[in-house]
């Protein structure tokens, strides 16, 4: 766990003008601050953002859904790599950005327990450094475990980067909740109800029979491989691996969608991070709005733990909500949502 | 753009259509206050049934498919309403329906739909909408789902010829489902449609012909393996033909128009493929289109339900107690900019939609009238 938590602004020369705390080092060579250092700072980060066509649509996949620029699973790859060191995310804006945009880079890089590095600008800094105060406040969530129904077995690199990326990429799209895990790493798989081995490397059957066996799915490619083993089981899929988009629709139909801890309804521009306190007491869901503006359409979500007390916390007002029973969970009906909420669970 | 040349043609070819086909059957049709989904859904679906001579003569030792209604997307609502509440038929009268199904003899209950864009198994599309399929599948002894968007558990399409022509087409090529099956079953939501004006039993039918051969990314020559988008190219505005393996076009110079070529093709699926049973829910709906998608669309609470075996008697019923003549033409409510699919259906010898020869058992028409433009 990393003990000191970058906050970086990209600048050279002189510092901007203005109280720039909670800024606490410098990102490119300016003076005036410490240089960032002891960070790792992930490769093909991207702009937050709703991909846009040559016609200024938005881009859509196969179930018409949109294509989103998101950086989410590759803060996750890199802590899950490199857990003793902080993430930054060297991500500039391009021209014409909103300054929403500025926010979203923010709220988008903390929420997965990561930082931006800041892009200053006088407009946009009032916004940008709200969203940094607000989730400085709320440090705890950095350390607070990601609520899973699949994990994700995975070198991540390598021979796996590509695959594991892309899984990791195409899940978080899908909103379903997941944890990282090396391959043979058998322990990081306790309590866990799935898994699913994204990894060129054979599977090491025997290593994990005792996890399968005890109830555990391993979700593998190639259907010959699919039969019971005590309480668990192995499901091969017929999907090309390579097929990766067929892959992971493969990989949730085998898991079933009855094992999903979240679901979101009039969302499509939103991708949901969910995590857990250690005592199981709280929790926060997360909700990123990569339209970058207030959306238009009532969202709803659903929660797959029957959580007592919910609030949405904007990074300018609570909101209390009223949690229904539904599916042995609770769906919450949420006003029209921004960049970013977090709704704040209690047990 | 439909010209008076087209609509005298039309009119010609409509009157010898209803000369080839004959006096279109009447059936009656029963009608059945409901407010709500609650305890009292069972006895006034029991009295529904009853109203139209009972389940029995129909489904004992019948293998029944059942057409639902899920259109659009399952992570789309209409505000914060569950799709059953606005869009959707509502899973307590399904599974209701397949219960006094079972009860009057149904040997298998299938449940058919061609979910948006996907493969997947209907089960895993009504959970994505936050649904739980055990209630559907729990409702009678032996229920089966097929996502019917695509080839499914065949090896091939059935082919379904369009009796006294047709008006788009002159055959569909569909999933096995709508063929295996001895009785087969539409329960519609009761909405009005962008499109086609408005959507009852007949048009809850437009889903059943696949995307992968009538879809925007259908195949050229073949059939694609997965459905790709929905149907707006090939059916709505004819901008490309479906996949060459399937029977094309009659008449490929018509109006390139919604209005003109959506109730033309849900009369032809609907003689292709008659509806044994029609059922019509308003229980909780919509109003000012089929689907959240639609701009200025509001949720709406007409409490009723409508069945009969003849799908356009039916839907002639429902269309009235919607408030709107199902005698319309082009030009009036709720057909201000399309065809009247029910007429359409009528020239192929469907059924009758003259309100005048339709028995009505139960609730009568004014009992029930929920004037929908107006909520």
């Amino acid at each position: 766990m990393p003990q000191f938590h970058p906050l970086p602004l990209r600048w050279t020369g002189t510092l901007p003008a203005g109280d720039l705390a909670p800024l606490n080092c410098l990102y490119g060579g300016g003076a005036g601050m410490p240089a960032l250092t002891g960070a790792q700072i992930p490769k093909g980060a991207q702009w937050p953002s709703v991909r846009v066509n040559k016609r200024g649509g938005a881009e859509a996949g196969p179930t018409g859904a949109p294509w989103l620029n998101a950086n989410g699973w590759l803060i996750r790859r890199a802590r899950h790599l490199e857990p003793g060191k902080p993430v930054v995310i060297d991500a500039q804006p391009p021209a014409g950005a909103r300054p929403g945009s500025y926010v979203l880079a923010a709220v988008e890089a903390m929420t997965y327990g990561a930082a931006w590095a800041v892009t200053h600008t006088p407009e946009t800094w009032p916004g940008v450094r709200g969203a940094i105060q607000f989730f400085t406040a709320h440090a705890e969530w950095r350390e607070w475990a990601p609520v899973a129904a699949l994990t994700v077995v995975s070198d991540f690199t390598g021979d796996d980067e590509f695959l594991g990326d892309e899984f990791l990429n195409l899940l978080t799209r899908r909103q379903v909740g997941l944890r990282l895990a090396a391959p043979g790493n058998v322990a990081a798989l306790q309590g866990a109800g799935a898994a699913v081995w994204a990894s060129k490397k054979p599977v090491p059957y025997a290593q994990y029979m005792g996890w399968i066996r005890s109830g555990g799915t391993l979700i593998v490619q190639g259907e010959a491989n699919s039969r019971t083993e005590g309480k668990g089981r192995v499901i091969g899929r017929a999907e090309e691996w390579d097929d990766v988009y067929a892959a992971v629709t493969g990989t949730h139909l085998a898991m079933t969608r009855r094992t999903d801890v979240l679901r979101l309804w009039n969302a499509g521009s939103f991708n949901s991070f969910y995590q857990a306190a250690p005592d199981g007491r709280r929790g926060v869901a997360h909700l990123v709005n990569y339209a970058g503006n207030r959306s238009s359409d009532d969202t709803s979500i659903w929660l797959s733990k029957p959580w007592k007390k919910a609030t949405l916390t904007t990074l300018d007002k609570q909101t209390p909500l009223k949690p229904m029973a539904t599916n042995g969970g609770i769906e919450l009906s949420l006003p029209p949502v921004g960049v970013y909420a977090a709704i704040e669970l209690e047990a | 753009m439909i010209t008076r040349r087209g609509l005298l043609a039309g009119a010609a070819t409509a009157a010898l259509m209803q000369q080839r086909a004959g006096a279109a059957p009447i059936a009656p049709v029963a009608i059945q206050r409901c407010r709500t989904y609650g305890a009292g859904l069972e006895p006034t679906m029991r009295r529904l049934f009853d109203g139209i001579g009972g389940l029995g003569r129909l489904v004992n030792n019948k293998t029944v498919a059942i057409k639902v209604n899920l259109t659009g997307r399952p992570s789309q609502r209409l505000g914060h309403a569950p799709a059953e509440l606005a869009h959707w038929t509502h899973p307590r009268v399904i599974g209701m329906a397949m219960h006094l199904m079972n009860e009057a003899g149904a040997k298998r209950i299938r449940i058919l739909e061609s979910p948006w864009s996907t493969t997947d198994p209907l089960e895993e599309y009504m959970m994505e909408a936050g649904w739980d399929p055990s209630l559907i599948l729990n409702a009678a002894k032996k229920v089966e789902f097929e996502n019917t968007n695509y080839l499914g558990n065949a090896k091939q399409y059935t082919r379904f010829k369009v009796p006294n022509g047709g008006h788009m087409f002159p055959a569909y090529d569909l999933n096995h489902s709508y063929a295996d099956c001895d009785v087969f079953v539409s329960i519609a939501k009761a909405k009005e449609h962008a499109t086609a004006g408005i959507t009852l039993s007949m048009k809850n039918c437009f889903g059943i012909t696949p995307c992968t051969i009538y879809g925007d990314g259908a195949g050229e020559k073949e059939p694609g393996l997965v459905p790709v988008g929905g149907r707006g190219q090939v059916i709505h505005s004819g901008a490309r033909k479906p996949s060459l393996s399937a029977p094309q076009e009659l008449h490929p110079d018509s109006p390139r128009d919604g209005g003109y070529r959506v109730p033309r093709v849900v009369a032809d699926l609907n003689a292709a493929r008659p509806i044994d049973l029609a059922i019509i829910e308003g229980v909780e709906s919509m109003a000012g289109g089929e689907g959240p998608w639609i701009r200025g669309t509001r949720r709406c609470s007409p409490g009723f339900i409508i069945a009969g075996t003849n799908a356009v008697c039916t839907d002639a019923v429902a269309t009235a107690v919607l408030g709107f003549d199902p005698m319309a033409m082009r030009g009036a409510p709720p057909f201000e900019h399309c065809d009247n699919t029910l007429a359409l259906a009528e020239q192929l010898g469907v059924g009758s939609r003259d309100l005048t020869k339709i028995e009505v058992a139960g609730a009568q028409i004014a009992d029930v009238r929920y004037e929908i433009r107006k909520a």
